[in-house]
């Protein structure tokens, strides 16, 4: 049976939304191609609709990681959803975006694993992180 | 009662009940083997008994056959006349004489049938008389005339037999036979010639004459059968005795085997109990001492963590207050910072002198023995007290025989130890006074001398009364005396002690108001000029080239970034230290740097990853930024996956100033093929007893005994810290992280020579890697910890020479 790795990505700018989720797929790749593992990806550029879904209960919530974009529009930020989260997945990784690197002291409060700016190396960092995380929690090597 | 006394009672009482029961067991197995032996010797001898019956009883049927066989033949012989007929008959006869007398014989214990013997002897004797009769009848001469000579030859033979036999009644009287003869031929003539027509009667005569002899012979066998029931029913009734006897032998046996088993049981379940309870015991004893152990265990790395924890934030108080003192501030701070310098110098003695005394105290302190010279530690000694001395105008001054060897071989660090505490005492307690050290020495055979020291002052001295108790541990001379002058009262014991580890004496004379003389002798080797240590090897030629250069060194372990940052430094060497792979990465978004050192395993993410991130999306490449990678690990097997992510050279941990400037000069210079450092191999003295090796610390500070003392510390820390991580990751059985975590704090601990703490962490870090955990790694991992105590003391110790 092949392991699941389930990958959350919150970020309200579709295109880098995409852009997130493309850097995710192409880092684990070389998981995926040993054949034991399948990689299950949820993108959300609405953080009501997602926040909406969990509470009725529609998604499970059991990611391996979360990545997360910090202001996601309407008054929300990621706080209030990395706390949903965390109630039901304690262990997932969370990577937290920001355009600011000062957004790293605001974001005290918030439990989070790593902080990635929002430059043009923030997709690669991000599937770094993730590639990282999976080797260290089902001790297996990525590297070629 | 005591503990142990009731111990000692119920042991004793377990025994006796032991003992008891077995004594009663062996007299209910001689109880039971005396009752078989009685029971079945009786059944044996009533078996021996009953065989002599049946004997008689074969004799008795063999006459009852003989008899029958008689009777057969004297009634063949009469219908058929034929002479062989009547030879049974006469063997018959010729042996039923010695039948019944042996019959008589084998009777002979026995009345009865004694009597019944002689009944069928008579009987007998009766019938015999009727067959002849018969055969007389039957007209036959030869019988008459073998009878008469049968009657010859059993008188003759009559010696022999019984006097009065069945035979010889029978035919021993020839008159009476004559007379029968004489009878019968009168009546056969008559009736011959009276009526020859009456034969037919005279058969019906013979007739009769047979049936009485058969009646005879019914009697006969009537008594034989009496007789053999007689027989039958003794045998019967010796048999019922027997099987009563083995009733009860039975009944007694299931008994005294029952008791038997109760017994056995019995004593079965007391062992047992007894047993258990002494396992039980074992147990709870090894418990304790496996406790205790701990404990002890325990109170070592805690007394290694409190001297670190304590010391080190001591020492930095200390150390700032210093330096703040030598800057130009008021009067006010200048005098605060007096008191606090004051203070925390106080607080630090306080503090090595709790140290000491644990160590003491448990046997865990060990002597140096390394070549010093007497004349530079008394020089140093004085100089520590000069200025205590005149502030309390107090004369201090020391005098060294000049027959005293210059060199002497031990613990230099100990008599140091044990001239400051006394000379401090004797500076604190004296004003206007004198304080004097005379050191002579008395010559030993084979190049041994004893030390004698001689340490005088006039101070306020001690009461005689109280000069027995000025020795024992937290014990000042007067209450008054702690108030006024502060100290442990630890002092002049941890004194004691340090003399006495050392194989010398020491000796008090005191006189209040007067001053104290206290002599110390303590035995030394002469030592050798040449071994004395001196400063190590010259530092590292750097060439000028690479003084411009800028560096990032990547490593999580605190203890190598600061090596890197006092070697990089000396060498005037621009360099930012990271303490992690993202961290790196957010320092070349926004600078740029010559040369690039990175550890290879570091939480987060790892040396190799993060390089390959450099190169293939920072776009950073290897001639702009070369990557010196650095492990204390192997690289060998994994070489060309590392040259493949973009590694240039390699540095091995712990690495000294020579391979990491070969290093350098390696990706800098000429572009040469990458250096691949070795470990550092140390053939120098070890410190501490082989634990450890400081001597490439030393060489890499260039002497800056700061530095090395900031080193160490630094060490302590991040090693314990580490260790404290690993055994919470090895409780919550998170290997991988334990593995790390091992690997993580090894190169520090190798490169001060703490080789065993280094291989058990090696250990740790293999063990896991190879075979997950096999329940070893919990005793390694306690191991390492009791090991980093070990190590720590042994460095607070390095720590307070240098202080």
């Amino acid at each position: 049976m092949k392991k699941t790795i389930k990958v959350l990505v919150i970020e309200d700018n579709e295109y880098y939304n995409n852009l997130l989720s493309n850097a995710i797929q192409q880092s684990v790749n070389p998981m995926l191609a040993k054949g034991n593992y399948q990689l299950v990806l949820r993108s959300f550029t609405d953080a009501k609709e997602y926040i909406r879904k969990i509470k009725s209960k529609e998604l499970e919530c059991d990611y391996t990681a979360v990545f997360i974009d910090y202001y996601l529009g309407e008054g929300i930020n990621a706080g209030h959803i990395i706390k949903i989260l965390k109630e039901h997945c304690s262990d997932a990784m969370v990577v937290l975006l920001s355009q600011s690197d000062s957004v790293r002291g605001k974001s005290d409060l918030v439990p989070y694993d790593y902080f990635v700016v929002k430059d043009k190396f923030a997709p690669s960092l991000c599937g770094l992180y993730l590639q990282q995380y999976i080797e260290n929690k089902y001790s297996v090597s990525l590297d070629q | 009662m005591s503990g142990p006394d009731n111990k000692h009672l119920k042991k004793n009482s377990i025994q006796l009940k032991i003992g008891f029961l077995m004594i009663l067991a062996v007299i209910l197995l001689t109880a039971t083997c005396y009752l078989l032996y009685r029971n079945l010797s009786s059944i044996v001898s009533s078996i021996r008994i009953d065989e002599t019956p049946e004997l008689r009883l074969l004799s008795i049927r063999e006459i009852s056959t003989d008899i029958e066989k008689a009777g057969n033949s004297v009634r063949i012989y009469t219908i058929t006349k034929n002479p062989k007929d009547i030879k049974p008959y006469y063997t018959f006869i010729s042996s039923i004489d010695e039948k019944v007398n042996r019959l008589g014989l084998e009777c002979n214990n026995d009345s009865v049938l004694l009597v019944q013997t002689d009944t069928i002897s008579n009987l007998i004797e009766e019938n015999i008389r009727i067959w002849n009769k018969l055969l007389v009848l039957s007209r036959d001469n030869n019988v008459i005339g073998n009878l008469r000579q049968l009657s010859v030859h059993l008188d003759s033979v009559s010696g022999t037999l019984r006097k009065q036999g069945i035979l010889k009644r029978v035919f021993s009287l020839s008159a009476d036979t004559s007379h029968i003869e004489k009878d019968i031929a009168a009546d056969l003539e008559n009736i011959v010639e009276q009526n020859r027509e009456t034969r037919d009667e005279l058969a019906v005569r013979e007739l009769q004459l047979a049936k009485n002899s058969s009646v005879i012979t019914g009697k006969f066998y009537d008594l034989i059968t009496k007789m053999e029931n007689e027989v039958y029913e003794r045998i019967q009734a010796k048999a019922e005795a027997a099987g009563v006897v083995a009733d009860k032998t039975y009944r007694w046996l299931v008994m005294l085997s029952v008791s038997g088993g109760l017994l056995a049981i019995l004593v079965i379940y007391i062992i047992i109990r007894y047993a258990r309870n002494a396992y039980a015991y074992q147990i709870a004893l090894e418990n304790a001492k496996d406790e205790a152990e701990k404990l002890a265990k325990t109170k070592e790395l805690f007394m290694a963590n409190m001297s670190h924890e304590i010391r080190t934030p001591v020492t930095a108080i200390s150390g700032f207050t210093e330096q703040l003192l030598h800057e130009s501030l008021n009067n006010d701070t200048n005098s605060s910072l007096k008191v606090i310098k004051s203070s925390s110098d106080h607080l630090l003695k306080i503090i090595d002198d709790i140290l000491d005394f644990s160590k003491l105290q448990s046997n865990k302190l060990a002597l140096e023995k390394v070549h010093f010279s007497i004349s530079q530690i008394l020089s140093e000694v004085r100089s520590m007290f000069e200025r205590q001395a005149q502030q309390n105008n107090t004369t201090l001054s020391y005098w060294l025989d000049p027959k005293t060897p210059e060199v002497l071989l031990g613990d230099p660090y100990r008599l140091k130890q044990i001239m400051i505490n006394l000379i401090s005492n004797s500076v604190k307690f004296t004003i206007n006074g004198i304080v004097h050290l005379e050191v002579t020495s008395i010559r030993k055979p084979a190049e041994e001398i004893d030390l004698l020291m001689e340490f005088s002052d006039t101070g306020i001295g001690i009461d005689e009364s109280k000069l027995n108790a000025i020795f024992e541990d937290f014990t000042q001379a007067e209450m008054s005396t702690t108030r006024k002058y502060g100290g442990t009262g630890l002092g002049l014991s941890i004194v004691k002690k340090l003399v006495e580890l050392q194989g010398g004496t020491i000796d008090l004379k005191s006189k209040k108001n007067k001053g104290t003389t206290i002599v110390c002798r303590i035995p030394f080797s002469k030592g050798d000029e040449k071994l004395v240590k001196k400063d190590i090897s010259p530092p590292v030629r750097v060439p000028e080239e690479i003084s411009g250069l800028k560096i990032l060194v990547v490593d999580d372990e605190e203890y190598n970034r600061m090596l890197f940052k006092k070697i990089l430094d000396r060498w005037k060497i621009k360099c930012r230290l990271t303490g992690s792979g993202m961290e790196a990465l957010d320092v070349l978004k926004e600078e740029k740097y010559d040369l690039l050192f990175m550890d290879m395993r570091m939480p987060g993410i790892d040396g190799l990853k993060t390089t390959r991130f450099i190169r293939e999306e920072m776009g950073i490449s290897e001639s702009d930024m070369p990557v010196i990678f650095i492990s204390a690990a192997s690289m060998s097997e994994d070489l060309q996956k590392f040259k493949n992510g973009g590694i240039n050279a390699f540095l091995q941990k712990p690495f000294t100033e020579e391979m990491l400037l070969s290093s350098i000069l390696t990706v800098t210079g000429n572009k040469i093929q990458p250096y691949f450092g070795e470990a550092v191999v140390t053939d120098n003295k070890p410190d501490g007893e082989g634990k450890l090796d400081l001597h490439n610390l030393y060489h890499i500070s260039g002497s800056d005994e700061q530095f090395v003392k900031q080193m160490l510390i630094s060490f302590i820390t991040t090693t314990g810290k580490g260790l404290n991580e690993l055994r919470e990751a090895v409780t919550k059985q998170q290997w991988e992280s334990a593995s790390d975590i091992s690997h993580k704090i090894q190169p520090p601990c190798r490169h001060i020579g703490a080789m065993d703490l280094y291989n058990l962490l090696n250990k740790i870090e293999r063990t896991i890697r190879i075979n997950g955990n096999t329940g070893s790694v919990e005793a390694l991992a306690e191991n390492a910890l009791v090991e980093f105590g070990i190590v720590s003391r042994l460095l607070d110790d390095h720590i307070a020479k240098i202080s």
